[in-house]
């Protein structure tokens, strides 16, 4: 068990990687909420997807609220379902 | 005594009642002979007049985007609020929200018209308020009613212990 780890973080230190930390953690936000924008685009790609949590990263618990809060700013036009490379 | 709790999965299970309401019944059932009475006298207690906190964004339509109409539009919204037994506490239509441009152009119905026509701005309006949670549909029903409103979303505030949180790990630190 002492070797896998060892293992996986001598690889993560090859690619230069470093453990990421939720930021709504840190921020110590319960829920994302729907109508902080700013916030809510820098967790969507330049085609409007949602980024995984494996390049945001987010704790699972905090992606699950903020994809809720993506899709529902989506429904009311506040974010683009698709497109839109100018932003 | 069986009887009455097969009678009550039943109508769970075909929708009449919630599983909550189901719960509540059930457990008054097994619990107190005196559940009758006390349910004619409370009428549910905290089931039938439970307010919670929401928050209400909606858009007026730019076919009703002249001030009046954005006026009597929101005037009419925190009529039908406090029409269903609920209180308007703040409405917002300021900075973020007011005129704004679409993320993307938007298509819906348009009083009178046949097909639906392209939307690019409207009005957002916030609305914080306090509404008995089982008028919930009527109120969404009274929204959808509305041609001023293109679009709306309800969404619950929820209660949060922010003091608590953020204590903890500064201690830790």
């Amino acid at each position: 068990m002492t070797e896998d780890t060892r293992k996986s973080n001598s690889q993560r230190r090859k690619f230069g990687g470093r453990r990421k930390v939720c930021i709504f953690c840190v921020d110590q936000i319960g829920t994302v909420d729907y109508k902080d924008l700013k916030r809510l685009q820098r967790f969507v790609s330049e085609r409007g997807k949602i980024l995984p949590r494996r390049r945001s990263g987010t704790c699972a618990k905090h992606q699950r609220s903020l994809t809720a809060a993506i899709k529902r700013a989506r429904q009311m036009a506040l974010l683009p379902f698709v497109g839109t490379n100018s932003r | 005594m069986a009887a009455k709790k097969h009678f009550l999965q039943n109508a769970v299970s075909f929708g009449i009642i919630r599983y909550w309401d189901y719960s509540l019944l059930l457990h008054h059932h097994l619990h107190s002979a005196s559940i009758c009475t006390e349910w004619g006298n409370t009428r549910g207690g905290t089931m039938r007049d439970r307010k919670r906190e929401y928050e209400l964004l909606f858009i007026v339509s730019p076919m009703r985007s002249s001030e009046e109409e954005i006026s009597a539009t929101i005037e009419r919204v925190s009529q039908q609020i406090t029409g269903v037994g609920g209180v308007v506490n703040t409405i917002l239509q300021t900075s973020p929200w007011g005129r704004r441009k679409f993320a993307y152009p938007m298509r819906e119905y348009a009083e009178g018209e046949a097909s639906r026509r392209v939307f690019t701005e409207g009005y957002y309006v916030l609305v914080n308020c306090t509404l008995p949670t089982l008028q919930i549909r009527e109120l969404e029903r009274l929204f959808k009613l509305n041609e001023a409103v293109l679009r709306y979303l309800l969404t619950q505030v929820e209660p949060r212990p922010v003091v608590a949180v953020a204590e903890a790990p500064a201690s830790e630190a």
